[in-house]
């Protein structure tokens, strides 16, 4: 896992994690602070709604006691009871119905001694009908409210139910009388818009079922008189539901602002984790790539920053530690002059004095022959004139040999692939194949094309050599461009197919004047690296006994030599 | 009172003799009402406690009927001035009415009647279900009607409202009759000549004001249950005895009612139910009524407490779509008035739900309360009233 991705992730979790924990905490306790608040409406609820059933109760008792009062002197009653005419009939059946508005009930009924019915409000045309169990099961309750189910013209009705009775005329009468109590007990609750009512009965549909749970149930004596319920006391049950909607929405609410937030903060974060870590992992990264790039041939890396943090000092120490290697590099290249110079100082005497010495010889040889047979000088300076000539012309070859070694360096924009293709032509035919594989629109180099001739003529003649030496092979001269950080480059490529090198004889290749060719100097290689490295270049060889060679030639594509030979 | 025409009525789809009830009881009240004053000839303000009243009283006041008849089943010229039949009683004349002599549209002839009557769907049919074979233009006045079968005494067809032709203008007469929309006690007080109901609140009300007359009118409505067939209602309800029904006229119902009384004209029409498709079964558990009808609704409610039955309820369907509700036959019953009279009961037929069993219950009766100086005013066949003004005295046999 890279530097960069652990601190993405870090500060991901450092802003994350408190944000979740401290959704999760308000969440809790906002529910459990509005569970406990519904409890206690709840509460509040059921104890108004068993008081509210209890004043219902009395109330109904109280109507019906008046009722009885007002029909015990109710002429239209009585005539009904004691006369059998259909008119006092008719208005003993309507008598019900009137008294039953008047008292704001919901069901009505008068009952005789024998249960059968004489008067009904809630269903005037049920006369007749005998329902002795209605008054007997609602005068033994007393005064606990009892539910009644009875039937209408066209449904049922469910109403809290109390019995009074009268005397009239000799003979005894009872009044049922109730108020349909469930719109009512539901309006009681209607205040509350969380909580909910729902009658169950022992028979016969209940009101639907909400959702929501169970905060409380009531039970209240329940007589069905239904037809086929059989008029027996039971048990019906109220039961209070709370929906918990508000809580739901609530809490639905609160997830979606926190879900809101974690998102935004989620994106800023991130993206600020990305910037950031990115920023602080860049000059890094940078860093480590400049370093990788460091080699003796390539020192010109630039650490300097103007940050002052850690990156910055550490910047600075790579810069000082690669400007010392530039330094000491620049300090062994010269050395390494000095000491070549002094080489070739004592070589050049040596050669010279090796070149002088046949000559000194003919010389002293020719002045003996002078003083001691003159008349034979001619002969003799015949005789050893070959000696002279062949002396002199060893010592011109290296003359001009030692020549090449300080060329004049022109500095200016140089085409690689011209070059190549000039010295290609100049090399002989019949020393193997020779190809090239030029890459297009190479950038230039700032370099001398004598320079770049003479390093490119030398690395050619080499492989052409030792292919010829081998019973034929391949040379190919390839180019093309490298773009590392550091700048764009230009790499040449001479390999061939010839017999290759091993570590000792790749080590010698490089010492001034050592020679495996018949003829050569020795000197070739070591031109080759003095003047590429002149031009702020690398050289490099890649070879292997039997695997041909490959040199390698790298060149700033931008870079003019300075004065010490290394690129501005 | 005796109906001079009462026993061919059901030509062409039952037995003469079924068509029109026998005659009423003979202390059924005269067809002719008047208030204790009855003033001069003018038009009458009429209130009805129902819609159906009043429609039928507006279409007495501007259709024109080929004859008319009255409570008693008397025959009085409409669009025909007289009439005859031949030696065998199967083809009958109408000779028109003269224009001026009676308000008709002078345009009608005996040619553009009958042409009236084949295109018009409600009189071709009329004529179809009584058996009418053949419409016969003799000259400009008389048309000739070839029945399927001999008619002794006048055909009833010929008073039937689906023959009726719009009068040119109505009859200064007439009734400006309305359906009551609020407390018929306010059409009193506000100065109504006539107001017809059956409220016995309205009744009692009536007869503690000066000036009005209460009086009754014939029986013109019965009720009856109606179970479509495959459905069973109430076995245990004795729902075919006179005590049973004339418990629901006295105790169940408010309006003035007697237990229905045979015969029943439905009886003898079984050839038309046999031609009706039969209906879908229903599932429904409800008695149902039409909504403004209260005694239906009464009647209802009390087969209801009798029955006993878990989930059997009584329903009101609105007005405007009882006929379809009727038809469709998917209730379990149905409280339905009908016309103690029907002049084509195939006709009246046609609305109930195919292969009904008809059970009667009670009869019922509206009362007219009259305003003195209201001019007198006659009661027709089916309960209409119409100015006496207004009437031509009957043919001559």
């Amino acid at each position: 896992m890279s530097f960069r991705t652990r601190l993405f992730i870090a500060f991901g979790a450092t802003v994350l994690l408190p944000l979740g924990v401290l959704a999760l905490g308000v969440r809790r306790e906002m529910a459990g602070r509005l569970t406990a608040e519904n409890a206690r409406r709840a509460d509040a609820a059921v104890s108004a709604l068993r008081d509210e059933l209890g004043r219902e109760s009395a109330d109904i008792a109280a109507r019906l006691a008046t009722l009885a009062s007002q029909l015990a002197g109710d002429n239209r009653f009585r005539l009904g009871v004691v006369n059998g005419d259909a008119q006092s009939r008719r208005g003993l059946l309507d008598l019900a119905g009137g008294a039953m508005r008047a008292a704001g009930l919901s069901l009505l009924q008068v009952q005789d001694s024998a249960g059968r019915i004489v008067s009904s409000g809630h269903f005037r045309n049920e006369f007749d009908r005998a329902e002795p169990e209605l008054p007997l099961t609602l005068a033994a309750e007393g005064d606990t409210p009892v539910l009644v189910r009875a039937r209408t013209p066209d449904s049922s009705l469910v109403a809290l139910t109390r019995v009074d009775s009268l005397r009239v005329a000799g003979r005894r009468f009872t009044l049922v009388g109730g108020t349909a109590i469930e719109e009512r007990l539901r309006g009681q609750l209607a205040r509350d818009p969380e909580l909910s009512l729902r009658l169950v009965y022992p028979r016969g549909p209940a009101t639907p079922a909400v959702g929501g749970s169970v905060v409380s149930e009531l039970a209240l004596p329940f007589l069905d008189l239904l037809p086929t319920a059989g008029a027996s006391l039971d048990t019906a049950r109220v039961i209070i539901t709370q929906s918990g909607a508000t809580l739901s929405a609530l809490r639905r609410s609160l997830d979606l602002w926190f879900l809101a937030a974690l998102g935004a903060t989620l994106a800023l974060a991130l993206g600020l984790a990305a910037w950031w870590s990115s920023r602080i992992s860049r000059p890094l990264t940078s860093l480590a790539e400049q370093t990788a790039a460091i080699d003796f041939d390539r020192l010109d890396q630039r650490f300097a920053s103007d940050r002052g943090d850690e990156i910055g000092a550490l910047a600075g120490v790579l810069d000082a530690m690669t400007e010392r290697l530039r330094q000491g590099a620049a300090r062994l290249r010269d050395a390494e002059r000095r000491i070549a110079t002094g080489d070739l100082a004592r070589q050049v005497n040596h050669d010279i004095k090796n070149g002088l010495v046949p000559i000194r010889n003919v010389l002293r040889h020719l002045a003996q022959v002078a003083r001691d047979d003159p008349a034979s000088l001619a002969r003799v300076f015949e005789e050893r004139r070959g000696t002279l000539d062949s002396s002199l012309q060893y010592l011109d070859t290296l003359a001009r040999n030692y020549a090449r070694l300080s060329p004049a360096s022109r500095g200016g924009k140089c085409d690689v692939n011209a070059v190549i293709e000039e010295v290609v032509r100049g090399v002989p035919s019949g020393h193997g194949e020779l190809a090239t594989e030029l890459a297009p629109a190479l950038p230039p180099v700032l370099a001398d094309p004598l320079v770049l001739r003479r390093i490119l003529e030398n690395l050619v003649s080499n492989a052409v050599d030792s292919v010829s030496g081998n019973g034929g092979g391949e040379v190919v001269v390839a180019t093309e461009r490298l773009d590392p950080p550091a700048g764009a480059l230009v790499r040449v490529t001479v390999g061939d197919t010839g017999p290759g090198m091993n570590r000792a004889g790749l080590e010698r290749a490089f010492e001034d004047f050592s020679t495996t060719k018949e003829g050569g100097t020795g000197l070739g290689l070591s031109i080759v690296r003095r003047l590429v490295l002149d031009l702020g270049g690398t050289l490099r060889i890649e070879t292997a006994p039997g695997a041909g060679t490959r040199a390698i030639v790298e060149l700033p594509a931008r870079a003019a030599p300075s004065a010490d030979g290394s690129p501005t | 009172m005796t109906w001079l025409v009462g026993g061919a009525l059901a030509a062409g789809c039952a037995p003469p003799h079924a068509s029109l009830p026998s005659p009423v009881a003979a202390a059924a009240p005269s067809c002719l009402i008047q208030a204790d004053s009855a003033g001069a000839p003018r038009r009458v303000t009429a209130v009805f406690a129902d819609s159906a009243g009043a429609e039928r009283a507006r279409s007495a006041g501007t259709l024109e009927t080929p004859v008319w008849l009255d409570c008693e089943g008397r025959a009085h010229p409409g669009l025909a001035a007289a009439w005859s039949r031949d030696s065998t009683g199967r083809f009958w004349t109408l000779e028109l009415d003269a224009p001026a002599d009676h308000g008709s549209d002078p345009r009608w002839t005996a040619s553009s009647l009958a042409a009236t009557w084949r295109a018009g769907a409600p009189a071709s049919e009329a004529l179809r279900l009584s058996g009418v074979e053949s419409l016969l233009p003799l000259d400009e006045r008389r048309l000739v009607l070839g029945f399927s079968s001999a008619h002794a005494d006048l055909p009833p067809l010929f008073a039937d409202p689906a023959l009726g032709i719009p009068r040119a203008e109505p009859l200064p007469t007439t009734l400006a009759a309305r359906a009551s929309d609020g407390d018929l006690r306010d059409a009193l007080d506000g100065g109504a000549d006539l107001v017809v109901s059956a409220d016995p609140a309205l009744l009692d009300y009536a007869a503690r004001r000066p000036g009005l007359t209460e009086t009754p009118l014939p029986w013109s409505r019965g009720y009856v249950l109606l179970v479509p067939a495959g459905r069973s209602f109430g076995g245990a309800i004795p729902t075919d005895t006179s005590v049973f029904r004339a418990g629901l006229a006295r105790d169940a119902v408010r309006a003035d009612a007697r237990a229905a009384a045979a015969p029943f004209w439905w009886e003898a029409a079984g050839a038309c139910a046999r031609a009706r498709p039969e209906a879908g079964a229903g599932t429904s558990s409800a008695i149902t009524y039409r909504e403004d009808d209260a005694t239906a609704r009464e009647l209802a409610e009390r087969l209801v407490a009798l029955a006993g039955a878990d989930g059997l309820a009584a329903r009101a369907v609105p007005s405007d779509s009882f006929a379809a509700v009727l038809r469709r036959g998917g209730e379990r019953a149905y409280v339905v008035a009908v016309p103690i009279h029907a002049l084509v009961p195939c006709r009246a037929l046609a609305d109930w739900p195919a292969g009904a069993s008809v059970i009667p219950l009670v009869d019922a009766r509206d009362h007219a309360i009259l305003r003195r100086g209201t001019p007198p005013l006659v009661v027709g066949w089916d309960g209409t009233l119409r100015s006496a003004a207004a009437m031509a005295p009957p043919p001559s046999p």
